[in-house]
């Protein structure tokens, strides 16, 4: 088992008194893929956005390489579920290069080398000098993923990033990602909708039940839904 | 030519103004609100009303045309870019601060590209109530530079009864409204459309 690199200690969230999270506990391991499934407003998108200090805790704490993170740091990169999360007057390598270079982490030449090679892995080469609305929505999540590991982020939060894409497209999507993700090391904490994707895609599961969230493996989510793939 | 200069000039110092008091209620929510109260009010006095107290203020000359221009620009032009602010997408803001990207870089590459279409659509309203103002004021008051106009020559030739120097006059005023929009919101709005930011 690879080490632990991001941990949640009972997470606690509510909203105008409505209990969202209670006691959510979990940690991540280097280059795991982990899911999360549950009902629509079960609190998924909170939690993951609570990862990301997005937002902020009732009580409870984020851990990231055993230290308590308070802040957003690029490290730990949340991709939202919106499909209009791209910078619409950058082009797509320019999109993709941006934080690297904003952030000082690359010179613009090296950025602008990674970024060409992220985009060649994504199979987005020929789109690079595409603005982000000549894209399709499946197209610009690629891109906004791109754009996260030119970062070389520790964790990746993906929110249903591929909801209205179609499964070929996602499954395709998916492995590339686990191919990076393997290769820079990167951890991935998605949510999806689809059980299916979640025990193909994941070893474990963050499962929202109605009495609260149980971490199971694939093969203990396939007996609760079956297997009818 | 002179009173164009003079509103070019105070349309820059305006802008100024207003990036002062923009900065200033992002700041301060509670000078925010009290602002924003003060601007509504203000914007909804036609610098036509104010022109008389302004020489009386001010007096005939340069000073009068640079407190017109100010009162058609600055409650306007920062009632647009605080309104875009309020709808700026979080999502921006969200990325920005994943990424701990610096103040510097937020204004430069995300907030100024994304305030664009409410910034180019600021400026084409306060241009025009500026050099309508102007125009206005030196039709109405005679010259209120201290060497005339285009409004003042309008007028003037209306009192000899030259109807095609009249005519010259207003197509001047036409042409250099259609100029100033060819030149520079155009091209700003041919760049957003390219982008898909600029909503018509």
């Amino acid at each position: 088992m690879n080490k632990t690199v991001f941990e949640a200690v009972s997470i606690y969230k509510s909203f105008d008194k409505r209990q969202i999270l209670k006691n959510i506990s979990f940690s991540l391991h280097e280059s795991e893929v982990m899911a999360i499934v549950g009902k629509s407003g079960c609190g998924k998108t909170t939690l993951l956005r609570i990862l990301a200090n997005l937002e902020i805790p009732d009580s409870g704490e984020v851990l990231f390489n055993k230290q308590t993170q308070k802040n957003p740091t690029p490290d730990i990169i949340f991709i939202q579920q919106d499909y209009n999360q791209l910078l619409p007057w950058k082009n797509v390598i320019n999109n993709v290069a941006y934080p690297a270079i904003a952030t000082r982490k690359h010179s613009k030449t090296v950025a602008t080398k990674h970024a060409k090679e992220l985009l060649e892995k994504m199979d987005l080469a020929e789109f690079a000098s595409f603005f982000p609305r000549e894209l399709s929505g499946g197209m610009k999540q690629r891109v906004a993923i791109a754009r996260a590991l030119i970062m070389e982020p520790k964790i990746l939060l993906l929110d249903e990033p591929f909801g209205a894409v179609d499964r070929e497209s996602r499954e395709k999507a998916y492995d590339i990602i686990k191919k990076l993700c393997r290769e820079y090391g990167t951890a991935v904490l998605l949510i999806t909708h689809n059980l299916q994707e979640a025990k193909t895609v994941a070893k474990r599961i963050i499962h929202f039940e109605e009495k609260g969230v149980r971490i199971i493996t694939n093969k203990e989510l396939t007996e609760l839904i079956g297997d009818d793939t | 030519m002179r009173s164009l200069l003079i509103l070019v000039l105070s349309l820059i110092v305006d802008l100024i103004v207003s990036l002062v008091i923009i900065l200033a209620c992002i700041k301060f929510q509670s000078f925010k609100q009290f602002y924003k109260t003060i601007a509504t009010m203000m914007n909804s006095i036609p610098s036509m009303a104010l022109l008389p107290l302004i020489i009386m203020w001010f007096g005939i000359g340069d000073s009068a045309i640079v407190a017109l221009v100010t009162h058609s620009v600055v409650w306007t032009f920062t009632i647009y870019i605080l309104d875009g602010i309020n709808s700026l997408p979080k999502i921006y803001q969200e990325f920005a601060d994943n990424i701990n990207l610096d103040l510097k870089s937020r204004i430069k590459d995300i907030y100024i590209p994304a305030l664009l279409p409410n910034i180019t659509a600021g400026l084409k309203v306060v241009w025009g109530r500026a050099w309508r103002s102007l125009i206005g004021a030196e039709v109405a008051f005679g010259a209120i530079g201290a060497a005339g106009g285009l409004g003042y020559y309008i007028n003037i030739n209306r009192y000899n009864g030259d109807m095609p120097k009249v005519f010259a006059g207003i197509i001047i005023i036409a042409t250099i409204g259609l100029l100033v929009d060819l030149a520079i919101f155009s091209n700003i709005e041919k760049k957003m459309r390219k982008w898909g930011t600029l909503h018509e």
